[in-house]
């Protein structure tokens, strides 16, 4: 009979080899595996590409969903910072420069190269992921921003014709009095968002449709960033006009009571009164096509059309002003600067982005496409409202993808405050916003246009 | 003798593990106040150190002085509510007879004890412009009101001390129990009224516990961020940004994450300043 010193010893051995195996396979096996964050409304899209990746490569997907509710780009923003980002993750086309200049991302130039898809890419879709001539994200979904849905039935009480097609600021006002006079119970006659709760939503869904219509196009005078002098716009007259609109839908007109803007969840708000015909006339993003009913009580997509009517925003009207403007954002997918084995993750990148995969999930979700060969694909060429909203992406534009945006864009939402709530005109608040600018970049990258 | 050695090392070193933990944080955020670091762009990458420009320029900051000063409204309101409000039911809860007490226990400590964003989304449904409250005003004909638009900053105040009152009722409830039902009973005899009991009896006897309250509930409430952040995010305009809220704004939404350790630095002298005055009233209350 074997000694217990002897067997002691034998089970000492034994557990060090399989140490030593087990952690050999795990090292092996460490090369073929990346991590993957994405949002759960991106779960569908990211999922079946996660299965295809293993199927293809046999590497594995260390998944990372991040939830419905969480402040996604907070969560990646604070992860990066961190040093726990995952290898391939979702970054916002707003903050691209931001990431790049914090030395966030990996560029992406040497794989989009060899890629034969990206020139299926619309050049505006291309520049969203894009920083200083450089690509790191590729745009995974895109919308157009600066639509004004209305409530058919409220439209069809207050005896608005229809189809509308708002000419000018002033027939978007005139119809949103019309509504208010005739019909009491729609409290909001017209929606906009607004402010710092709203967060970037207020400017990209909200002012930013506005500023881009607001004067003559010539040059960046409808814009934040003057991509001629390389400096922030802090006053100009698009500006002051975008405020001025905000402070008499608001403070003026009371068309929108604040309160929906502070309520604890912004979005769900919005949309619950719109689905509720407690809107007349709401500002927002075509995506919201579908996202106005939470998925349970979603009416298929011809009943929609019985409720929901839109137009493109139009311009402010004064003289040289563009007849409509649109601009779009939308989410980019990025790999990581210290991503551990660039090639897979560009590999998960390239399989994500298949034409057929994203052509399928973006007509399923209600988002426009930035690939011109979508249409290609049945389920997306045959969807009429896809299609026809698709037509307002030749006058799109985007965020200017420069860093300090976020920035400028936090004080843009203050400013619409002040018009809103703290009762200043436009020019006090656009003299406010300036000199916010100014404090933050400095007098000499500041410029005023007038 | 080794024995005890072993021992005190053991179960001190849980005690050891998070004050590392907590003093490199400490000390990481002490290093950040003093430099232009950010959590995106360039400085989040190669950060300066500025010396004490973050804490120069929060002396000049109009939204800082705004910040506290709601936070000031905001703490003292609901700290002198939720005692009140919490005396007043411990006293209830510790009279025989009161039929409704268990019942009234069970609905204040439910709202102490659901989840935090649960407790802002029953708020926010309950005053919200079409809500339960509103539906209440206009039964006894008030008409309804825009509470987070008109009125954000009492809601926040009112909603916190619903949601919190539980946590001194309880407190109260267990110092009560320790006054000696002789000293009432000799009051009794005396002919003292209910309210003679409470003023020169039930408040002297428990006005420790009512401090040790008090500087809880401060500092719970200083620091508290969930509640008004999910409730209006600081709005409309900066009308609840209370200092918490600010804080998150530099840090999160501006990103810049040395200004914000500064700001909370000065969170933190407050608050010790505060602390330190309650601690030095309960002294003087133990030597009465």
């Amino acid at each position: 009979m074997m000694s217990r010193r002897k067997m002691s010893k034998k089970i000492l051995v034994l557990s060090i080899a399989m140490l030593l195996v087990g952690a050999l396979a795990v090292t092996g096996f460490a090369q073929q595996v990346i991590s993957v964050q994405y949002g759960e409304p991106w779960k569908d899209l990211f999922e079946s590409a996660i299965v295809e990746f293993e199927k293809t490569t046999g590497a594995k997907v260390d998944r990372m969903l991040i939830p419905y509710g969480v402040d996604m780009w907070e969560k990646i923003a604070l992860d990066f910072a961190a040093g726990v980002a995952s290898d391939v993750l979702m970054v916002d086309g707003f903050t691209i420069a931001d990431c790049v200049e914090a030395g966030y991302i990996h560029k992406l130039d040497g794989y989009v190269k060899e890629w034969p898809d990206w020139g299926q890419y619309y050049p505006a879709f291309k520049a969203m992921g894009s920083y200083q001539g450089h690509v790191y994200g590729i745009t995974l979904e895109t919308s157009a921003n600066a639509i004004l849905w209305y409530w058919k039935p409220n439209f069809e009480k207050a005896g608005i014709p229809m189809p509308w097609k708002p000419k000018d600021w002033d027939e978007v006002l005139e119809t949103a009095e019309r509504i208010k006079e005739r019909l009491p119970d729609v409290e909001y006659p017209l929606y906009i968002p607004m402010g710092t709760k709203w967060g970037e939503g207020a400017t990209a869904c909200g002012i930013y449709s506005e500023i881009l219509g607001a004067d003559t196009s010539e040059g960046d005078r409808n814009r934040l960033w003057n991509y001629t002098t390389g400096k922030w716009i802090g006053s100009s007259p698009a500006i002051e006009r975008a405020l001025n609109f905000y402070r008499e839908v608001l403070s003026v007109r009371k068309l929108c009571p604040t309160e929906a803007m502070y309520a604890p969840d912004v979005w769900g708000e919005w949309r619950r009164l719109m689905r509720e015909g407690k809107i007349g006339i709401g500002q927002g993003g075509a995506w919201e096509w579908a996202e106005f009913w939470p998925e349970a009580i979603r009416p298929p997509e011809e009943q929609r059309a019985d409720f929901l009517g839109w137009a493109p925003l139009p311009g402010s009207g004064d003289p040289g002003t563009p007849p409509i403007q649109t601009i779009s954002g939308g989410w980019t997918v990025a790999m990581k600067k210290e991503a551990k084995n660039p090639d897979l993750a560009w590999e998960f990148l390239r399989i994500l982005n298949s034409k057929e995969r994203l052509a399928k999930w973006l007509a399923l979700a209600g988002k426009l496409s930035m690939r011109k060969d979508s249409a290609e694909v049945p389920e997306y060429g045959e969807n009429k409202f896809l299609m026809e909203i698709g037509k307002l992406l030749p006058y799109t534009t985007y965020r200017d993808a420069v860093a300090g945006y976020t920035t400028v864009s936090h004080y843009l939402q203050q400013a619409m405050e002040k018009v809103a709530v703290d009762g200043l005109s436009a020019a006090e608040a656009t003299e406010w916003y300036k000199n916010k600018l100014i404090e933050e970049f400095g007098k000499d990258q500041v410029e005023i246009i007038r | 003798m080794r024995e005890n050695t072993k021992l005190t090392v053991s179960m001190l070193s849980p005690t050891l593990i998070f004050l590392f933990f907590l003093l490199v944080a400490v000390g990481w955020a002490i290093y950040a106040s003093f430099t232009d670091i950010m959590l995106l762009g360039p400085t989040a990458k190669s950060p300066q150190f500025i010396g004490l420009r973050n804490y120069e320029r929060l002396f000049k900051d109009p939204f800082f002085f705004n910040s506290l000063i709601k936070s000031v409204i905001y703490t003292s309101s609901v700290v002198a509510g939720q005692c009140v409000l919490g005396l007043f039911l411990a006293v209830l809860m510790s009279q025989k007879g009161v039929k409704i007490k268990s019942a009234v226990a069970v609905a204040v400590t439910l709202c102490w004890i659901i989840p935090d964003i649960v407790k802002v989304y029953t708020w926010g449904a309950f005053a919200h412009y079409e809500g339960t409250l509103n539906s209440i005003l206009r039964l006894v004909g008030v008409s309804s009101v825009r509470w987070f638009s008109e009125k954000p900053l009492e809601v926040c105040i009112i909603g916190n001390i619903w949601s919190g009152t539980a946590f001194s009722m309880i407190l109260f409830l267990s110092a009560l129990e320790t006054i000696p039902p002789q000293i009432y009973e000799a009051a009794d005899i005396d002919g003292s009224s209910s309210w003679q009991k409470f003023r020169y009896i039930t408040l002297p006897l428990a006005a420790p516990v009512i401090l040790v309250d008090l500087l809880l509930i401060t500092i719970w409430t200083f620091g508290y961020f969930t509640f008004v952040f999910g409730l209006t995010g600081g709005g409309p305009g900066h009308a609840t940004e209370i200092y918490p809220v600010f804080i998150y704004n530099e840090a999160f939404r501006l990103y810049k994450i040395g200004y914000g350790a500064a700001v909370s630095f000065i969170m933190t002298a407050i608050v010790g300043m505060i602390c330190i005055g309650y601690l030095i009233l309960l002294r003087r209350l133990e030597k009465v």
